[in-house]
């Protein structure tokens, strides 16, 4: 089933304020956050959203959060309108911001969850035996019970993500939760992501993020946004095809002369070749290949052909940080690929 | 619907108490800044002892009793208009105001349920005075009709919450208190009767005060309390505070159902 279906789906806001922004006749300046995105996202499935710092990414979750009324075009979630049908829509959604002052901080984090899942219209039963649930899960059990000023800012984002599945919601919007963290405590916090939430509640996640190798680490599926439009939607894996890079792969091989092995380069799609001599007999190639061309096959055959034996294949990891800052650079020319 | 109502506010009144009594001095102080005040009614009372003044003839000429009812249930009024106006400052400045605005409740189920705690403290504030008036400054109340008092009690939150809510829909959009809020509260004061009876002002001024809710609040309630009238005979005052409940309630929570429109067109909801 499709979670959210967004078609052109545009903001534009406008910088007026204060009481001239009611009756002012005269155009403000404007600043179009989300230009004509169109996605869509398959249930069950972890998708990023990546970008840089005002790329648009928290306006166009706002936007499917019923926060934010669109300029135009239109989003569904799990089939209800955003406008039209908010309530529906508000039902399904949990939101797990980066904002720390978003609880009360002179109440205890069991305090905060009772009166956010009473919000939430859970009854009395249901709460008690959902808090304890998410309390478990998220090793919250030491801390519960404390006042919430008391919390490391770690442990206040395990509450912001706590209060987040309360209502067991079906899509669940993760917005730069990692933000503030230091690295240990980001390296826990997608760790539970993968091993506890994703495995426990079967939702689907959209992930917010401006670090692309968390949103390697996690998601199933990425749009890269800047100035509003998407500038790649895919696997993360094929995101080096997008950004027209090289691949390289190492291959190790066995029964065949070095002057021979040159003759690689011949093949279309093969940019470069170049080779090590290990020891009896094996050779070490480092295969640069065009990523938009599957010239690997070709190349493997042609190995094949002259009776030689592929000990080993591997495709050196390409940098993932990288080529998400190349596609950004790439997309001031254009769309890279949308 | 009625045990989700109940649900959300329930919620709505321990977090507010939890929040108010961690605080314990600030809690402590509101409590017994009662009895101060008390005594300061009792002796401006004790000064007017004995002057005959015609307009305070419906009320035996006790100025103390005329002065602590008066005072003492406009605090209903100053909270009313205050605490929708805080609610939202605080969500907006605590950040939870979007945390709530998801929530799949209607946003003037929150903003009602966020003035529940006020008006209780309110309650008990308003029952102090009467108990420390009572107790220790002999104010009679012997007569007094509970029935019609809390009629009046409700009556009057309802018509005061209207103008809350019509004041906060502003501060949504404007994130601060407008003026607007101070004005209500000082034109009301003075013309509802708090201090001296309305009757005394210049007659195009006693008819102005006619038109405003806490005129008749106060009249009722005076009334219930010290002469024992009952809700049959308070029936003029009661139409006139549901009238104005009845009208003004639909136009406050239109107001606000526009002004959350308004920022989240404008997407400004977590704003301060």
């Amino acid at each position: 089933m499709t979670a959210i279906e967004a078609v052109n789906l545009t903001k534009i806001f406008s910088h007026q304020s204060g009481w001239t922004s009611l009756f002012a006749r005269s155009p403000a300046r404007r600043t179009v956050a989300v230009d004509q995105l169109s996605l869509q996202v398959e249930g069950g499935t972890i998708f990023g959203v990546l970008g840089p710092n005002g790329a648009g990414k928290t306006t166009f979750i706002k936007m499917i959060c019923s926060l934010l009324l669109p300029t135009s075009g239109e989003a569904r979630v799990f089939g209800h309108d955003v406008v039209r049908e908010s309530a529906l829509v508000r039902k399904e959604v949990g939101l797990v911001t980066s904002d720390e002052r978003s609880f009360y901080w002179r109440l205890t984090g069991r305090q905060n969850m009772e009166f956010f899942a009473s919000v939430y219209d859970l009854n009395m039963h249901l709460m008690r035996r959902r808090i304890e649930e998410v309390v478990e899960m998220l090793d919250l059990k030491e801390y519960i019970d404390r006042r919430f000023n008391e919390y490391s800012t770690g442990i206040k984002q395990k509450m912001a993500i706590a209060r987040g599945l309360l209502s067991a919601p079906r899509l669940l919007v993760m917005d730069e939760p990692t933000k503030g963290l230091d690295p240990l405590a980001r390296h826990s916090f997608l760790a539970l992501m993968r091993d506890r939430i994703i495995s426990t509640m079967k939702c689907t996640i959209i992930f917010c993020t401006n670090i692309p190798s968390e949103a390697e680490q996690v998601c199933d599926r990425i749009a890269i946004i800047n100035h509003g439009r998407i500038i790649y939607s895919g696997t993360p894996e094929e995101t080096d095809s997008a950004t027209g890079r090289h691949c390289t792969y190492r291959i190790v091989v066995r029964g065949i002369e070095g002057p021979e092995l040159s003759r690689l380069e011949g093949i279309p799609g093969v940019e470069a070749c170049t080779c090590q001599h290990l020891k009896h007999g094996e050779y070490e190639l480092a295969l640069k290949l065009d990523a938009s061309k599957p010239a690997l096959s070709d190349a493997l055959k042609f190995l094949g052909r002259d009776g030689c034996e592929i000990v080993k294949c591997a495709r050196e990891t390409a940098d993932f940080d990288e080529m998400v800052r190349d596609l950004m650079h790439a997309s001031r020319e254009g769309p890279v690929r949308g | 619907m009625i045990r989700h109502w109940m649900r959300i506010a329930w919620a709505f009144i321990k977090r507010d108490f939890l929040l108010t009594i961690s605080y314990k001095a600030l809690f402590l102080s509101q409590i017994s800044a009662v009895i101060f005040w008390a005594a300061i009614f009792y002796y401006v009372g004790d000064v007017f002892k004995g002057v005959s003044a015609a307009a305070l003839g419906p009320y035996k000429g006790n100025y103390f009793a005329f002065l602590l009812i008066g005072v003492a249930f406009t605090d209903y009024l100053t909270v009313s208009l205050a605490s929708f106006t805080n609610s939202i400052q605080e969500s907006q400045l605590m950040g939870t105001l979007e945390i709530l605005l998801l929530s799949p409740c209607r946003y003037s189920t929150l903003l009602i349920s966020s003035s529940l705690w006020p008006s209780l403290f309110t309650s008990l504030r308003f029952l102090l005075y009467l108990l420390f008036g009572t107790l220790i400054f002999g104010l009679d109340i012997g007569n007094a009709n509970p029935l019609a008092a809390v009629v009046i009690m409700l009556l009057s939150i309802l018509c005061f919450s209207s103008i809350g809510i019509m004041v906060s829909s502003v501060t949504l959009v404007f994130k601060r208190v407008v003026p607007v809020n101070y004005l209500i509260g000082g034109v009301f004061s003075f013309l509802g009767g708090v201090a001296f009876p309305s009757e005394v002002l210049p007659p195009w001024l006693v008819r102005i005060s006619s038109y405003i809710p806490l005129t008749h609040s106060l009249t009722a309630m005076r009334r219930a309390l010290l002469d024992g009238y009952g809700v049959t005979q308070l029936l003029p005052e009661i139409g006139a505070l549901a009238l104005f409940a009845v009208v003004f309630i639909p136009i406050g929570l239109y107001l606000v159902h526009l002004a959350v429109r308004r920022i989240k067109t404008v997407g400004n909801v977590s704003h301060y």
